[in-house]
């Protein structure tokens, strides 16, 4: 084995391997830490209640975002913390979307809000967070299911408006969708500390 | 006390990339095309779509240890007094370089193109985005270079590729699932094949995510340590047949 003037050709170096090691360790600490310590953001984005926001898309002949949120799923938390606490993508989505917040409880109180499980069954939303970009003229949407990192879901919104206009039409996934126009969406929803909305409007 | 650092491995490396014509038009594709489109839209879509530093470095690291195990080039090179320690270093450096200079280049004339044409521009998110694209593809280097230790030929990018893409399974179905371990555990390995960074996330939120950067640090760390290993465990045969 050829060896250099200092030593092994195969010598470990040290520093290396202990900043490694320290580094792994500090890893883990940190991410346990994070995980029972989470350090939220405020929320940028101005979610509005599905009638409100169904109302407004009509008005503006804009595309509906919706966020499904879980408030026991890190991971809402996380896409929160992410992106929707970012003042530029809250812009961005703004200008783009008519947003709304649709948050289920089953979880957390057993229960949801009326039209809660009919929004998710529409959309065909099984997992949290899940956001689904709408378009209440076509009946078009595209979904993104759960989250991977801000870069992923700030292209998935970018991207989205124009895939919403080929995306599947909304009488394909769940039962409501065929039964009427945009409008029974209207339904009630209470986010969280918000007032109640108005009782909803039968079709 | 050797140099962990071997100047002319680093620039041997950035000469055998440059010279290799499938890599140079694939990186130039990778640069000038997302940059035509910031321009065809006159900076519309901002600097979104420069966002190459995980490309650059699939790209010019594919093979960065493996393609030279597959080619025989460590008995020649380690006939000679280096240490298999500063060749990884080295090769991993001249890559990530690269990588680096390529995605900051990239954003830089991306934001020069969103200027001329009057589009909306903050010169400290694009100096943000840039630092992002560069630390992300210096990391995910790094994690090429732990694959390409113990994988011949390209067997590297389609390991670290396929690692995402399962990583990212398990997660899905954690949160599927509603098993938040589950989705945890697929998070950080997806972290782990995918070391992005990202200043917002680290230093923009309430509180500063230690977290982030210390993981982001780590995988580098972690995968250099053991491509080292795996480097220093690998026999050479000098019988010829």
């Amino acid at each position: 084995m050829p060896a250099t003037e200092h030593g092994s050709t195969r010598a470990l170096p040290l520093a290396l391997v202990i900043a490694a090691a320290v580094l792994l360790v500090v890893r883990v600490v940190l991410g346990v830490w994070e995980e029972r310590h989470p350090a939220d953001r405020a929320d940028a984005v101005n979610w509005r209640l599905p009638d409100a926001g169904e109302s407004e898309a009509k008005q503006k002949s804009s595309l509906l975002l919706y966020f499904f949120s879980s408030p026991s799923e890190p991971q809402c938390r996380a896409i929160t913390n992410d992106v929707f606490a970012d003042e530029r993508i809250a812009h961005t989505i703004e200008q783009q979307y008519v947003p709304v917040k649709v948050v289920d409880l089953r979880k957390d109180a057993g229960r949801n809000f009326e039209g809660v499980d009919a929004l998710e069954q529409r959309f065909g939303v099984r997992t949290f967070p899940t956001l689904v970009a709408f378009d209440p003229r076509s009946g078009h949407f595209e979904r993104l299911e759960g989250y991977r990192n801000a870069t992923a879901t700030t292209r998935w919104l970018a991207t989205a408006p124009a895939q919403t206009m080929g995306g599947l039409p909304r009488r394909m996934i769940g039962g409501l969708i065929g039964a009427g126009d945009s409008s029974a969406v209207d339904s009630v929803i209470r986010l969280e500390d918000e007032p109640a909305p108005p009782a909803p409007r039968k079709q | 006390m050797n140099a962990p650092f071997n100047p002319t491995l680093v620039t041997s490396v950035l000469r055998q990339r440059a010279t290799s014509p499938a890599r140079v038009i694939l990186c130039l594709a990778g640069w000038s095309l997302p940059l035509a489109v910031v321009a065809l839209t006159k900076g519309g879509v901002g600097l979104q779509p420069l966002a190459m530093g995980t490309g650059f470095a699939y790209l010019l690291g594919a093979g960065i240890i493996g393609g030279e195990a597959s080619a025989g080039v460590f008995q020649l090179l380690f006939a000679r007094p280096v240490t298999r320690a500063s060749y990884v270093l080295s090769r991993w450096l001249g890559v990530a370089l690269a990588a680096a200079a390529l995605t900051v280049t990239q954003v830089l004339v991306g934001a020069l193109i969103m200027t001329a044409f009057h589009a909306p521009l903050d010169w400290s998110d694009a100096a943000k985005h840039m630092l992002d694209q560069a630390l992300t593809a210096i990391g995910v280097t790094s994690v090429i270079v732990l694959f390409s230790s113990v994988l011949p030929g390209v067997g590297d990018v389609f390991a670290v590729f396929f690692g995402a893409l399962g990583s990212s399974l398990v997660m899905g179905a954690g949160q599927l699932l509603q098993k938040p371990w589950l989705a945890r555990a697929g998070t950080e390995l997806n972290h782990f094949f995918g070391p992005e960074f990202s200043w917002r996330t680290a230093f923009e939120g309430s509180a500063p995510s230690w977290f982030h950067v210390v993981s982001w640090l780590s995988t580098i760390t972690l995968c250099l340590a053991l491509a080292i290993v795996a480097m220093n465990r690998r026999e050479i045969s000098y019988a010829s047949d």
